[in-house]
This record gives structure tokens, sequence and C-alpha cells, in this order.
């Protein structure tokens, strides 16, 4: 009986952990550690851009209220998840980051640079999923994507087709824009954390970074009607432990 | 007299503006990266102080399409390594930091062998430089796929950082000179960027001794669109 109350305390916590995740503006939960540093969980290169409802290309402003959207390709999968392959030419992987919303780029300065500060979080939380899917459909060249503009009839639609794999919750999303005479770089910043999908069993509990390059220049980076350009991962962690599939019968014997 | 003038004030412009950003057509990628940065020369406890070196070493995970054809993810490990870049400025307001850097530094990509094949799987280890970093990114075997297969030079390097984020970037114009695969680049295609995201602590990817986590790519200018004319044609229009 003790047993029974056990687990179901754990399963009780675990649902609570899981299901409240911190409103959006709050701290984010700490990021999880890691015996030896953390690896990569999941790669995203060439193929990946954002889309928001209210920015300027040129002056890099988002207007506070502005929606981000993020689609990408996949192009690796780390040592959590082994078994996934991002080049089977009959499957597809793609991920969105969606829900989240501007609170307006701050402008300011340092030396030669001008900076572009803006945090995504407000009244809703971001999320994110992941889908295998088939056939591979998503644009995968410039071309293809300078021909299909977001809202179109193939972005987001061709990236969020097929079976989640993963999805979870974003916190404190920030993008950094820099300008210093004609040089400008930039970089986005995440906590991730993985509630769902159907491989939920391998990353349960996640909370860990999402984050690299962000180029925002127009022409330079992106075609028009998008944005910016990440470039980045999610990376693993401790959470994030190699499982393996069992059976009811199984699982019940380590109860006996 | 008024067609010369514009002729002359168009040359000049196009040669000030060099490989600008934002300012052409759309470029393309090159080789995408991720790896951890560090510094180096490291005298001074100040983070990147005047005069002290900044070094970046990583995995290519991606490459684009004019080199794809010629990357072999599958037989063999490609590295990169950016280095010999100074730092000559330094502005610092908190929580705000700009680093510029003295130009002609380089960056490279490399292919070695699996160790199955008699290569050296390319390691981080800690406190860098050290036994394997960046030496196992740097190296080959006899096999002539293997070595550095392109290399540039980087000016205009600048570094941002910022201390309340935990996040910065980098970027620098990058003009391809070398490596045997630098063929398959055409000439105007060779003036290009290397552009980084950084994530620094907390970040549990982080070895220790390395500052931060980065994401990268190199880009090059895409192709010209080009059409054949007459010599006729191409004097009409100054005419």
């Amino acid at each position: 009986m003790k047993r029974i109350l056990g687990v179901a305390a754990v399963l009780g916590v675990l649902t609570m952990v899981a299901g409240t995740r911190p409103a959006a503006s709050a701290p984010c939960a700490p990021l999880d550690l890691c015996v030896n540093p953390c690896p990569v969980l999941i790669q995203f290169d060439a193929n990946c851009f954002a889309h928001e409802t209210a920015y300027n290309t040129t002056t890099f402003i988002s207007t506070a209220g502005s929606k981000l959207d993020v689609v990408g390709l996949i192009t690796q999968f780390g040592p959590a998840l082994p078994f996934l392959n991002p080049n089977d030419p009959n499957k597809e992987y793609t991920f969105r980051l969606t829900g989240l919303t501007s609170q307006g780029t701050k402008v300011g300065a340092n030396g030669p640079t001008t900076l572009y500060d803006c945090d995504y979080d407000s009244s809703t939380v971001g999320t994110f999923a992941i889908y295998e899917g088939t056939p591979r459909n998503a644009p995968a060249t410039p071309a293809a994507w300078a021909a299909n503009p977001w809202g179109g009839a193939v972005v987001p639609a061709n990236f969020q087709d097929g079976t989640v794999i993963l999805s979870g919750t974003l916190c404190g999303f920030h993008t950094g824009i820099a300008k210093t005479g004609l040089t400008v770089s930039g970089s986005f910043r995440s906590n991730y954390h993985v509630t769902g999908g159907t491989l939920f069993p391998y990353i349960a509990g996640t909370e860990a970074l999402l984050g690299g390059n962000w180029c925002a220049n127009l022409s330079g980076c992106h075609p028009a009607n998008y944005s910016a350009h990440p470039n980045g991962k999610f990376d693993a962690s401790n959470a994030t432990t190699p499982a393996s599939r069992s059976t009811w019968g199984r699982i019940k014997l380590i109860y006996h | 007299m008024k067609r010369v003038a514009l002729l002359l004030l168009s040359a000049a412009l196009l040669a000030v503006a060099g490989p600008a950003f934002a300012t052409g057509g759309e470029d393309e990628l090159l080789i995408s990266f991720t790896g951890f940065d560090y510094q180096n020369p490291n005298p001074s406890g100040t983070y990147l102080d005047l005069g002290e070196g900044y070094k970046v070493v990583g995995f290519v995970t991606s490459a684009g399409p004019i080199i794809a054809t010629y990357i072999d993810f599958t037989s063999y490990e490609y590295t990169i390594y950016i280095r010999d870049l100074t730092v000559n400025g330094r502005f610092f307001t908190f929580p705000n930091l700009t680093v510029t850097f003295a130009n002609n530094g380089r960056g490279s990509y490399y292919a070695d062998n699996f160790p199955a094949d008699g290569g050296t799987a390319a390691t981080y280890g800690i406190n860098p430089p050290n036994a394997t970093a960046p030496s196992t990114f740097i190296d080959g075997t006899s096999d002539p796929n293997t070595g550095e297969r392109i290399t540039g030079d980087i000016d205009n390097f600048v570094l941002v950082y910022n201390f309340t984020t935990n996040q910065g970037s980098f970027a620098g114009n990058m003009t391809l000179d070398g490596g045997p695969d630098l063929t398959y680049i055409p000439v105007p295609q060779r003036a290009g960027w290397v552009l980084g995201g950084l994530l620094g602590p907390p970040n549990a990817t982080i070895p220790a001794g390395y500052d931060h986590q980065v994401d990268g790519e190199c880009r090059i200018p895409g192709k010209t669109p080009a059409a054949h004319k007459t010599w006729g044609a191409i004097k009409a229009l100054y005419r």
C-alpha cells in the first residue's frame, strides 16, 4: 500500500511540475546540470527562419505585441535520440516555436555599438513542437524559402505536419542584435521544458537551453517576409536519460 | 560629362562598399558550426582585455549547397578553428561589452578520418589550449581528403556580450583564400562573413575553461545572375 501511495505521490508531483510552468515574465526555472558538459539534443542550421507580425527588418525594431514564430528543419539529433535520422529520405524532422509575444525592442548603445534587445515573454507562454512527418515537404533551399513566404500554403503548414514527437514550453526567450558600423551580429536564448510528444519518456523533465545565432540582416540572411535566420540547437541535459521500451508487466514487477 | 561623373561616383561607391552586410543580394551558407570559445593568450584577469587573443574550436554541423557535394559526414569528421584574433578595442558599460579585433584573423574548416579509419576524434578537454584542443580539431591523416580544406582571412571582427542576458554574438568579414577545396568556390563568392551566437553561463554545455557555447555560420555571397550581352548593348547603357 505504501508503495502505491509513494508511486501516486511521485506521479502527482510530476504532474504538477509538468503542468505548471512559470507564468510569462516570471523567473525561469534553473537549468539542469550535467555531470559532464551537456551534449546537443537537436541541431538546426540553414533552413530555419523567424517571422514577426510587427517587425521592421531595416531598423530591427519589434513592436510590443508583435507575434514571433520560428520554423525550421532539423539537421542533427544528439546521443539521447540516436534512433532518429534527420537525413532519412522518407521522413522529415521539423519544428515550430510559437506563442512568443514581443515586449518591444529596447535600443541601447555601448561604445561604437548600437544594441537591439527584445524579450518575447508576456501574457502568454511560448511553446515548441518537434514533428516527424512524411514526405519531406518543407522548403530546403534559399529559392524554396523565397518562393514560400510566411502564411502561404507551405509555411508554416509543412513544418507542423506529421507526429509531434516532442513538445513543451519556452521561458525567457530573448534576442540580442548588435550593429557596429556595418557589422551586424545577433543571438537568441531561451529555456525550454519538454512536457509532451511521443518521445516524451526519453526526454522528460528537461529544463535546458535553446539558443544560437540570430542573423537579422535583410537580404543577407533571410528572404523578405521573414524577420531573421536563427541557427542553433536545443541542448540536452541530465534529464535526457537514454530510455528503453518496456512492458506493463515488467514495470509492475519493479513494485512487487 | 554628367554620365562620366555618375559612372565615377558609382565606381567609387562600389569600391568602398566592400563585402558589407545587408547591402547586396541574398547570401548563402558555406558551413554551419557549433563549438566553444576561449581566450588565448590570456594574461589578464579581465575578459578579452586589450592585446588578448580569441579562439573558437568546434564541429561543422552542415554544409551549404556550394560545397555539400564535397562534404561527406558519413566518412569524415569536420571541424573548425578560428584564431589569430587580437583585441585592439574594448568598450564596457555594464552589462554590455563590445570588443574589436585587429584585422588578419584566420578561420578554417578541417576534415579528419574517424578513429576507426586512423583519424583522431576532436575532443574539447578542459582549460584550452590543452593536449586535445586545438590539436585534434586541426589534424588530418595521410588521406588526401583530410586536413585543412578551406581557410580565410578575417577582418573587422567584432564581439559583443551582455552579462545580464548571458548571451552575445560576433561577426567579421571573411575572405576565403586557401585550402584545396577553395577551387569549388567561384572567385566572386569568396568574400563572405563569419557569424556566431554566444551563450554563456549558466550553461551546462560549456567545458571547464571555455567561455561560451558558440553556434555560427560562414556565409558567402550568392551567385550573381548574369546574362550574355553584346558590347553594343553594354555601350548603349551609357548613351
